[in-house]
């Protein structure tokens, strides 16, 4: 008798470890969408890092925070344009992005046959931006407003071209890859799925009992 | 019986008045003020049905008790409770609106307890809704209150909205009730984030079960603070004696006897500074024992 209540109540053993993981993902996701700025810094980091790998659609970006089963993800949808010439020596980063975008670390190994799919459905959505065929980010403030449309093409090569010249400091012999680089306008879109905050994830979207408080005061 | 009202405080209670000339003018008080002021804490949770009310009502009564002349303000106005956690639900003429409002002066609204001579009510409207007061009158209602008594505990409606925010906007410390329960924490993480942190709030860890942490079915004390990291005030165990108190329209702390009732003392005395370490709690009796004396076998 005594066993048999015991066996019972022991059936739910695990559940204070649910609860404790569960919470801590619910919190996660709350906190970061309770910070959009912090939010929005991030983005605009990582966009400066990609950017010196790839020429990306930044209208077309989108990035957020999903709660899937038992893991919290961070959701990267970057229509890539080409890539640019990459330093002889990649950084993890840009072995993922060239990874990402052909299966190849260097921008000049793309060839245009296989990209003529992708390249179709990026001009459709080039051109009808503010009727939203991506949906919008999840966090305010990165939609791109309607006096983006007529400079953004424009917007893009400077960038592209900050980013070349800072490979070409690292190699001379890269600038000249620069015009056709710039020239070959093909855009792709990949999911990333970057896990990138996890349970050893940084502070600031982290493990909620390490991570900073938003800021109360609202 | 609890203790009387000093004369100072009668006095003062009969001359402020906010029905009365707009008190900012008047120099004298201004002086009283400034050296009396009490302290505004407003009880709050986020989610609904954690025991705001309850804990409002019991720090109350364990303040009151000890010397402090105490108001506990309803601020859920249109779902008032703490009337009936107090028993003091038929003794109700004017309400929090009608203060603000200038129907009804502040002494004819406060509703004295029944035990206790310095333990004051002040109810919400019952008929009303949350967004009909303004948060400057409430604001000025809550000062008002402070200058008169040594404590005003404001039991804040459940949500984020108007009545919270208003609930808040007066307090000048806030205490954060919550439960071992995923919903209940995770709300208590939301209002602590929109809390303006001069407020400083501590915790109270309401409705443990000592035997369900032991089995490990419900988060510990400790689980529930790793997330939120405040200032743990008090650990509160669930006992049915809350419901016997609840029913009969007295606070807890007055059943002979209860580990709750115990439990809001230790915290009033934290409150006022003490430094009680938080004992852990033990079942009372094993599952197996409840399981028997709900069949009426062994002791009860």
């Amino acid at each position: 008798m005594i066993e048999f209540i015991t066996k019972f109540f022991r059936r739910e053993e695990a559940s204070k470890n649910l609860a404790k993981e569960r919470l801590r993902l619910v919190l996660m996701s709350d906190r970061v969408s309770l910070a959009p700025d912090i939010f929005e810094t991030m983005k605009v980091e990582m966009l400066d890092v990609i950017r010196r790998y790839l020429e990306v659609d930044e209208r077309a970006l989108e990035m957020r925070f999903e709660n899937a089963e038992r893991q919290f993800l961070l959701l990267a949808n970057i229509p890539v344009r080409s890539v640019l010439p990459l330093p002889r020596k990649t950084t993890g980063a840009g072995q993922t992005a060239g990874r990402n975008t052909n299966g190849r670390a260097n921008g000049s190994a793309i060839s245009s046959g296989d990209a003529s799919p992708p390249a179709a459905s990026a001009s459709a959505d080039a051109s009808a931006p503010a009727e939203g065929p991506h949906p919008l980010p999840a966090f305010g403030g990165s939609a791109p407003g309607p006096g983006d449309d007529l400079s953004s093409s424009k917007e893009l090569r400077p960038a592209a071209n900050d980013a070349a010249g800072s490979a070409a400091a690292a190699g001379p012999h890269q600038t000249a890859k620069l015009p056709a680089t710039v020239k070959r306008r093909r855009r792709r879109r990949k999911k990333v799925d970057a896990p990138v905050v996890d349970t050893a994830a940084p502070s600031a979207f982290g493990d909620v009992a390490e991570g900073p408080r938003p800021p109360g005061g609202s | 019986m609890g203790p009387a009202p000093s004369a100072d405080r009668i006095e003062s209670m009969k001359e402020l008045d906010l029905a009365g000339t707009p008190l900012s003018t008047n120099v004298r008080q201004e002086a009283r003020r400034a050296s009396t002021r009490g302290r505004t804490i407003v009880v709050t949770s986020g989610k609904g049905g954690v025991g705001k009310t309850t804990t409002t009502a019991n720090l109350g009564t364990g303040l009151a008790d000890l010397g402090k002349q105490v108001a506990v303000v309803d601020a859920d106005v249109g779902l008032r409770n703490l009337d009936v956690v107090l028993g003091l639900e038929n003794r109700i003429r004017k309400h929090l609106l009608d203060v603000i409002e200038r129907k009804g002066t502040i002494d004819e609204a406060l509703v004295r307890d029944r035990l206790r001579q310095s333990l004051f009510l002040l109810p919400a409207a019952q008929n009303r809704e949350k967004d009909e007061v303004p948060q400057a009158a409430m604001v000025a209602l809550i000062q008002e209150l402070q200058n008169r008594f040594d404590f005003v505990l404001i039991d804040c409606p459940a949500g984020i909205e108007h009545g919270f925010r208003n609930a808040v906007a007066g307090a000048a410390e806030a205490i954060i009730v919550t439960t071992p329960e995923v919903s209940a924490v995770r709300d208590a993480d939301r209002i602590i984030g929109l809390l303006p942190s001069h407020l400083a709030p501590k915790l109270i860890v309401n409705r443990v079960r000592p035997g369900m942490v032991k089995e490990g079915t419900m988060m510990s004390v400790d689980d529930v603070n790793a997330i939120l990291r405040l200032e743990l005030i008090g650990v509160v165990p669930d006992e049915k004696d809350i419901i016997i108190a609840t029913n009969r329209g007295t606070p807890v702390i007055d059943i002979e006897g209860s580990q709750t009732g115990a439990a809001f003392r230790r915290i009033v005395r934290r409150l006022l500074g003490e430094a009680i370490p938080i004992p852990p709690f033990h079942p009372k009796r094993n599952v197996v024992a409840n399981f028997l004396s709900s069949l009426g076998i062994g002791r009860s």
